[in-house]
């Protein structure tokens, strides 16, 4: 576990009172910070500073969000990003898992859950899916999906990998959004078992790829999680979870 | 009688709540913020912290009508986009 004060965060808004409001609760948890008020200013301290994590809103005028976003990931694709959407046609949920985002808030956003994130996006892989959680997820829909040369509730087939976790194309029995799975999946010879959480769902085919969902790893076992991390560094992907 | 809103009216209307949700998101991670740090006082006013507790509910409420109200437009959204 990082020592807070060796965290720097970076918070890119254009509301100055939301950022005044994230920077003390920050600086009161010990985590040092930076801010900007657009993604021209935010991309500039990144050049110049040693930030741990970026928190940025998709919509400010002088450089938005999706932007920096694809300037990061082209400079730095481990560096994590948490973005705050609208909920509207600025980027799905899909798109910002693809380019590279770990985390996404719609605004007003839930201050705990935030924070958890953002301290979970600073750690290394192998302690980000040691601890499991199913204690951590509340979910009324728990269900078991068994992926790949298993019988399974929801079959389906690993495509990609990213990350922090993987799009499974399916054509039948989606799971629901939101909910925690199990999974055994097979991904370029190697057997994955562990557990996550849907993060997108796409029901039908279209231009970015077979129908399927996206689902970030929680937690992997130990012969998994070293697998994992093997496999992520193979394929040198910025992606979080590929869209296809 | 159609009740749905043109596209323009829609697009005002999305950019309305917008910009109401980040206000809002401001008063609730400050309200829940100085919540935890009465809560973790030894000597908080139980009355103090109990219409903080209030505020809190309402500016909730409040986040909730509008993801209400996002739900709707993304579903009148996704209506218009069919063919």
């Amino acid at each position: 576990m990082r020592n807070p004060k060796d965290i720097c965060v970076l918070i890119v808004d254009d509301e100055e009172a939301l950022r005044k409001a994230l920077i003390f609760d920050f600086k009161r948890k010990g985590l040092r910070t930076l801010e900007a008020e657009n993604g021209t200013q935010a991309f500039k301290l990144i050049q110049e500073n040693a930030i741990d994590v970026v928190l940025t809103d998709v919509r400010m005028p002088g450089g938005d969000g999706i932007e920096l976003l694809d300037k990061i990931k082209h400079l730095n694709p481990e560096l994590p990003v948490v973005m705050f959407i609208t909920g509207f046609a600025d980027i799905t949920l899909e798109e910002a898992f693809d380019k590279g985002v770990d985390a996404v808030f719609a605004k007003p956003f839930e201050r705990k859950e935030l924070f958890a994130s953002v301290f979970h996006s600073v750690k290394d892989k192998n302690e980000q899916w040691r601890t499991y959680s199913s204690k951590r997820i509340n979910t009324n829909f728990p269900i078991e999906l068994s992926f790949a040369n298993s019988k399974a509730i929801a079959p389906g087939k690993v495509v990609n990998i990213g990350r922090g976790g993987a799009f499974v194309a399916m054509n039948s029995s989606f799971p629901q959004l939101h909910s925690q799975t199990k999974f055994r999946i097979t991904f370029e010879q190697e057997l994955l078992e562990g557990e996550g959480i849907v993060r997108w769902i796409r029901t039908e085919k279209n231009q970015d790829g077979p129908a399927g969902c996206g689902i970030e790893f929680l937690y992997l076992n130990d012969r998994s999680r070293q697998q994992a991390i093997e496999l992520i560094k193979k394929l040198k992907t910025k992606s979080y979870i590929p869209r296809a | 009688m159609n009740t749905k809103l043109s596209p323009t009216l829609e697009n005002e209307e999305r950019n309305f709540l917008h910009d109401l949700a980040t206000p809002l998101g401001v008063a609730l991670l400050l309200t829940d913020s100085i919540l935890d740090d009465l809560q973790n006082r030894p000597n908080s006013d139980p009355d103090d912290l109990m219409r903080l507790v209030e505020t809190y509910q309402a500016l909730e409420k409040l986040n909730q009508l509008i993801q209400k109200r996002r739900e709707i437009l993304k579903n009148e959204e996704s209506e218009y986009a069919q063919p």
